[in-house]
């Protein structure tokens, strides 16, 4: 990692903390709340902070539009630094991020009814960190890439035509097309394939994403609009 | 493209930058190493675009410029590291202290001197110790002066240094021109300005003026002595103004 690398990284990091901080104390207290009326077992617990530790990653994407306000995102492309350089700073960032969330969902793994052995419970972990961190980039790209306020718009618009499509796969669902889908994907194949895909689609939209992170970066010229 | 010669800081060759209702250039120039060259022109004239594409800070549209042999848009990072520029507002993360500030731009400019900045802010009363967004007009503009100094930048490229400071600040921030000048005659510094007053006490030594976004250069005869500058400016910027029927 050169040296601009590690000091966007860290300044990146110390702008998340007090994000981090509220997402951490929020998740918690609502955990709280719910075990004064509910048994507390590991297992009622862990989805409450699965849901705390699975927005962390989410936190530069939250906050993109308070870097464009107060010019901190103008300042960072007015650095002699590359677009791979702002990536690599903003997927570090991300990737840190998810890491509780992954221990989290590593240690539900261990749990029962699945109790899966370490490594499995370990590489499950891993491929939530990378689904998070993927996310996370996404949506970070997406903000980065529209004017503050559209993003999330377009994120809604995206959220709808999702819903849109799985009331068209259920209403496809009763013409017996899902059955024969599942018939295919019980078998090692086509869960072998299934999972190449996912991974392959993941991977393109991570790259994709930091293609646009570290270009729309370095060409970004907007005025600030507050000041803290 | 041929590189420019040795002696040349500045080479601008049919450099275009277009806005939607506005285009400045084509423009072609060249600065000498060690010269001061002012820019003037009338709000909107396409000063602050010609000093932010030298700055490396945006993509000319056309033609090149080089700034010693870096060429924009070329060498972009390269140049943003060898050009000192101190634009309209500093740009910087406001929600850190000037010290911070300072500590930060270590890690990307491989000339920073993080003594030289702490020294000039100390030498011009800036407080390290406030959030850089909380600075006054004239604060932040010294800090931005800290920076240029510290980056121990080959090219300084002033954008309206003293607009909107106050008689105090103003002398202060000319005093740490004077010094850093007197200090590295090597250093080009090409400044943009509405006060003709900096003409004359940055010792410009070359004037460009930009009208509608066309640009024309005039050297300022060395013998010519204090005010000569401001006179012929003066002269340039009001010779296009119609004749008021009286």
């Amino acid at each position: 990692m050169n040296r601009a690398v590690a000091a966007l990284f860290r300044l990146h990091l110390l702008r998340l903390r007090r994000t981090a901080v509220t997402l951490v104390v929020t998740s918690c207290a609502l955990a709280a709340l719910y075990a004064v009326q509910h048994p507390v077992t590991v297992d009622s617990m862990l989805p409450w902070f699965l849901g705390g530790a699975g927005v962390l990653p989410m936190a530069p994407a939250l906050l993109m539009a308070r870097e464009k306000a107060d010019g901190s995102l103008r300042y960072f492309a007015s650095l002699p630094v590359t677009p791979g350089d702002h990536a690599s700073a903003r997927a570090l960032t991300v990737f840190l991020l998810t890491l509780p969330a992954g221990a989290i969902v590593m240690l539900a793994m261990r749990q029962p009814p699945l109790s899966l052995p370490a490594g499995l419970a370990g590489m499950a972990g891993a491929g939530a960190c990378v689904a998070m961190a993927g996310l996370g980039l996404v949506l970070l790209a997406v903000q980065i890439a529209l004017p503050p306020g559209e993003g999330f718009r377009y994120l809604l618009y995206t959220f709808v035509a999702f819903l849109g499509v799985m009331q068209v796969a259920g209403f496809v669902g009763k013409l017996g097309v899902a059955d024969i889908a599942m018939r295919v994907l019980r078998t090692p194949t086509g869960l072998g394939a299934l999972s190449a895909a996912l991974w392959i689609a993941m991977g393109v939209a991570i790259w994709a994403a930091l293609k646009v992170i570290g270009t729309k970066t370095v060409a970004y010229r907007g005025d600030p609009v507050i000041m803290p | 493209m041929p590189h420019p010669p040795q002696d040349t800081a500045i080479r601008v060759d049919g450099v275009v930058v277009r806005y939607p209702r506005f285009t400045l250039g084509p423009a072609t120039f060249a600065v000498a190493r060690g010269e001061r060259c002012a820019v003037v022109g009338a709000n909107g004239a396409g000063k602050s675009t010609l000093l932010s594409a030298l700055a490396g800070q945006l993509t000319p549209d056309a033609g090149t410029a080089h700034i010693g042999v870096l060429a924009i848009p070329g060498d972009l990072v390269a140049v943003r590291a060898t050009v000192a520029y101190v634009g309209e507002r500093l740009l910087c993360c406001p929600w850190l202290t000037a010290a911070q500030h300072f500590t930060l731009q270590a890690h990307f400019f491989p000339q920073w001197e993080a003594r030289a900045a702490l020294e000039t802010a100390r030498a011009l009363s800036l407080p390290l110790d406030v959030p850089l967004g909380n600075l006054s007009r004239g604060n932040s503009m010294k800090a931005a002066l800290c920076s240029a100094v510290a980056q121990h930048a080959t090219v300084l490229l002033l954008d309206e240094p003293t607009a909107g400071l106050d008689p105090v600040a103003r002398a202060e921030l000319l005093r740490l021109l004077s010094t850093e000048l007197a200090a590295r005659p090597e250093l080009t510094i090409l400044f943009a300005t509405h006060i003709l007053e900096d003409l004359d006490d940055l010792g410009a030594t070359a004037l460009v003026t930009l009208r509608n976004g066309s640009l024309a250069m005039h050297a300022i005869p060395s013998a010519s002595g204090r005010g000569a500058a401001r006179e012929l400016a003066q002269q340039l910027l009001f010779a296009s103004l119609p004749e008021r029927a009286s």
